[in-house]
């Protein structure tokens, strides 16, 4: 329902240009949730972003096409655009406590959205009041102001506004990182649930959130895809050196290995390592990893960017 | 806690403040130098019997914390005291007098300097960056370097003197007046249906209220500027767009969040609204407290003078007690 | 500094300095002198006279230029009083803290919530219309500035380790304040002085507009005004127009260098 094709995403700052997402390709088919996984800084939320054509100045889409429901949606004006956002494609962000309009009630916001894009008034109010307790919210909050709320409940009304018009995707970019634990698993929860059908692109930095919560992961670093592998299969046995590494860093409770961490740091993106990427990290590097990129290889029914897997 | 409770609690704590200032300005004009007797009188020498006399009569004998009872007692049952240079005239009676046409020329300048604040630091955070921001930061920083008499004065001879548009001086033409039961020319025009004198009255408030509005306008400029561009940078505006809501929508619940400031500054600068007043209404012959504090001053009319301060005061406290209820009316975070 | 910042700056004191140039160059400067009949009453600009002459056919610009001495020293006068009272109490205050403090910033806070001009014109009445009387009266009503400006920053400096050490060590008071503290607090003093520079300016202008400073026929730029006031209707626009100028500008030289001083303050941060 979703395909990313060749997309390149680079902020051209004062102090050099950022190459954020580097001819990055990926599906999300109809019904699934793909989780987008990496490091920060490996061009996640960039690609969240531009997914929803929302990248923020001085970033730029400097190449590649992204087909929702087979339409190109990049050659779209900024006004066709807008009436997609919440309508087909909807965005839950990170920090609960800052993306509700303080001076707004909470019914008001959901409301909105759902006017908005030609929903009568009434109508609206009360399906977003309906929305508000089928996320679990409090009859009596229904009416309530932002601050009247928890972290917890405030994301489920950012969860209410974002799927009021039954999206066919909805981006979730590190939901539950801004909330406590037992809190992080109900909206976790909650997401599983309400969604039904709507595809879903969980992005995180936890491969645990990942490995429990998507139906298939994609491996970010650097702004490129490392490996994209169904659940079972990741967990199983990663193919990709940076995976492996992400998995190893796991504390398991039946292992008597500490995790591990992979050594050293992610590059700085205004000069990013010629080749592959991850080579200055990896304890596999051959020569030809530093000299060229690695396409995306097709192997065991993954997809895999790394030389130990290519011809 | 709901609006009404809030204002009710916000309005006791009136009383505070303005018996600090009443306290304060009672001692400011007793502790300085000078008996105000003779300074009325001009030091001329009179007999000690006759100048005790005078001042029994005033009531200045008296030690002088019954003297500040006194007064205030006075002040309760709304006598302010007499005139010492018209004799006997009562100062309250004058200050009712003169009231509202301060307060109109005051609520008109704070709509100029809103309407021309607000609209100019709404371009400005729309263009954010670009020349005019810069500029229309630079105007709003140094607008009130601008003596306001001059101001004013360069409004007269432009506009009614060189090009006969707009009246000089004064409120309404001389026998237009309504008389109305609120004093206030402007509404009384309209209650009365009199559309002739409400329209001659509304020619003599343009340029004193234009004069001491643009002068005001300037911190309003910035105000807005910032914290519109500070509401359409933050987490909820992006939320708004990642749900589809047309930006025109989104720039006026900045705007929303940007009055939070403003209504809180216009509290804070009624002081400076005040004295800019007294200029203003001087510099046009506007009747109205500004000028009659004037010419009290003129005359060394030392009760008046008080009388005039003390009301001064108790705006001061009134107004910040307005501001304070239209906040919580806006942003709703104070009152739950 | 940025370049803006410089930039006020700069202009800032090139303003100011000229004024104050003008002023102690006064008798070279100015063509007549400023009770001297230099033409016919009421003439507007011309060769002889600059800026025209006023109803007693005095020349106005050398009134203006007289005028200055004035002004400046209303101005001057009052902020050094201003800072002389209003800094020592807000070192004291700010940094000894308890009833003190609060007695002290009370008043002071009552006094700076009160408008300034109001308490200003009060004053002066109360002391009697003089050059010196409205320097005292605007020293008074700005001396709440310096006090909460310069308690804000002890506050601020107060918890700083070195100021612990030095208590520890037991370092008499006013050596405390003025060697330790003082100069943490000296830049923001250098802002308020030149904001309330500007203030001063207007609030003189506004005392000797009504009467309360100078008295005739020594030459303010404020009185020029009053006097001009009566003369528009004849058309006499120079009257009004150079005075108020020369207000105007002397206020927005401060302002230039208060401003530029806050930016390059911040830009510091």
């Amino acid at each position: 329902m979703l395909k990313v094709e060749d997309l390149s995403v680079r902020y051209f700052t004062k102090k050099g240009v950022v190459y954020a997402v580097d001819n990055v390709s990926l599906e999300v088919r109809r019904g699934e949730a793909l989780a987008l996984v990496g490091e920060s800084g490996s061009g996640k939320s960039t690609l969240g972003f531009a997914i929803m054509r929302m990248v923020p100045p001085p970033g730029r889409i400097v190449g590649g096409r992204i087909i929702l429901e087979d339409r190109d949606i990049m050659g779209l004006s900024e006004e066709e655009m807008r009436k997609l956002r919440g309508s087909k494609v909807s965005m839950v962000f990170q920090d609960p406590f800052t993306t509700l309009d303080p001076l707004r009630r909470v019914n008001d916001i959901v409301a909105e959205v759902m006017i908005e894009h030609g929903v009568d008034e009434k109508e609206a109010k009360e399906r977003a009041a309906y929305l508000l307790k089928r996320v679990g919210i409090p009859e009596k909050l229904v009416d309530a102001y932002p601050h009247q709320l928890s972290g917890g409940q405030k994301q489920r009304v950012a969860i209410a506004a974002a799927i009021s018009m039954n999206p066919s995707l909805l981006i979730a970019d590190e939901p539950t990182t801004a909330l406590d634990v037992i809190v992080q698993r109900q909206i976790m929860d909650l997401l599983d649930e309400i969604r039904r059908d709507m595809g879903m692109i969980l992005i995180t930095h936890d491969i645990a959130l990942a490995l429990e919560r998507a139906d298939r992961i994609c491996v970010m670093y650097a702004g490129k895809v490392m490996e994209v592998a169904d659940k079972d299969m990741m967990m199983k046995e990663a193919m990709h050196p940076y995976t492996k590494g992400l998995l190893s860093s796991l504390p398991r409770l039946l292992s008597r290995e500490w995790p591990s961490s992979i050594p050293g740091m992610p590059p700085d993106l205004r000069e990013p390592p010629k080749g592959c990427r991850f080579h200055p990290r990896c304890s596999k590097a051959m020569d030809i990893c530093r000299e060229q990129t690695p396409d995306l290889f097709s192997v065991d029914g993954r997809l895999v960017s790394c030389w130990l897997y290519g011809r | 806690m709901g609006l009404a409770r809030y204002i009710g609690v916000r309005t006791l704590l009136i009383i505070p403040t303005v018996m600090i200032l009443y306290t304060l300005v009672f001692f400011i004009l007793r502790i300085l130098p000078g008996n105000p007797v003779l300074a009325v009188l001009g030091t001329k020498n009179i007999p000690e019997e006759q100048l005790r006399a005078i001042m029994e009569r005033l009531g200045l004998n008296k030690p002088i914390h019954v003297q500040y009872f006194e007064y205030l007692a006075n002040l309760l049952r709304g006598d302010m005291g007499v005139s010492l240079v018209i004799q006997g005239r009562p100062i309250a009676q004058d200050i009712i007098e003169r009231l509202p046409a301060t307060v109109e020329l005051s609520i008109s300048s704070i709509i100029v300097s809103l309407v021309l604040g607000v609209s100019f630091g709404y371009i400005a955070a729309r263009r954010r960056g670009k020349i005019i921001d810069s500029s229309i930061r630079v105007l709003g920083s140094f607008l009130y370097t601008i003596f306001i008499p001059w101001f004013g004065m360069l409004l007269q001879i432009i506009f009614g003197i060189w090009l006969r548009l707009l009246p000089i001086g004064g409120r309404i033409t001389p026998g237009i007046a309504p008389s109305g039961p609120t004093g206030f020319v402007l509404l009384d025009s309209l209650i009365q249906g009199n559309l002739y004198a409400f329209l001659d009255s509304l020619k003599y408030l343009i340029l004193p209220s234009i004069t001491l509005g643009i002068m005001l306008s300037g911190p309003y400029m910035r105000l807005a500027r910032n914290n519109m561009i500070k509401a359409l940078d933050s987490g909820f505006s992006l939320a708004y767009r990642a749900r589809g809501i047309k930006e025109d929508k989104i720039v006026r619940y900045s705007l929303k969040h940007a009055m939070i400031p403003i209504v809180t500054y216009t509290g804070l600068q009624f002081a400076l609204l005040l004295g800019g007043a007294v200029l203003t209404e001087t510099t046009f012959s506007w009747p109205g407290i500004g000028t009659y504090l004037v010419e009290k001053v003129f005359y060394r009319d030392y009760p008046a003078i008080q009388a005039v301060v003390i009301v001064f005061a108790f705006f001061v406290g009134v107004i910040s007690l307005i501001v304070d209820v239209i906040y919580a009316y806006i942003d709703p975070r104070i009152r739950y | 500094m940025s370049i803006r910042g410089n930039l006020f700056l700069i202009s800032g004191i090139v303003i100011v300095a000229s004024i104050i140039i003008i002023s102690i160059l006064a008798d070279y400067i100015a063509p007549f002198s400023y009770d001297e009949v230099a033409g016919p009453p009421l003439s507007p600009p011309n060769g002889v006279n600059l800026m025209g002459t006023d109803n007693l056919g005095y020349d106005v610009w050398s009134r203006i230029v007289y005028g200055s001495r004035s002004v400046l020293f209303v101005v001057f006068a009052s902020i050094i009083l201003s800072a002389v009272i209003g800094i020592p109490l807000g070192l004291l205050s700010g940094y000894i803290s308890g009833k003190l403090d609060k007695a002290l910033s009370f008043i002071m806070d009552s006094i700076y919530a009160f408008p300034s001009l109001v308490l200003a014109i009060t004053l002066a009445v109360v002391l009697g219309p003089s050059p010196v009387n409205a320097a005292i009266a605007i020293a008074i009503v700005y001396v709440p500035t310096y006090f909460r400006m310069v308690r804000g920053q002890v506050l601020s400096v107060k918890t700083e380790p070195f100021i612990e050490v030095n208590r520890a060590l037991g370092l008499p008071l006013a050596r405390m304040l003025f060697r330790h503290i003082l100069p943490h607090v000296a830049p923001t003093i250098m802002v308020v002085f030149s904001l309330s520079s500007t203030d001063a300016v207007l609030t003189e202008a506004a005392l000797s507009f009504l009467g309360l400073s100078v008295q005739p026929p020594t030459p303010d730029w404020g009185y020029e005004l009053y006097k001009g006031k009566g003369f528009i209707l004849s058309g006499a626009w120079w009257m009004v127009f150079f005075p108020g100028l020369m207000i105007t500008l002397l206020a927005m030289g401060f302002a230039l260098i208060s401003e530029g001083l806050s930016k390059g303050e911040r830009e510091a941060i």
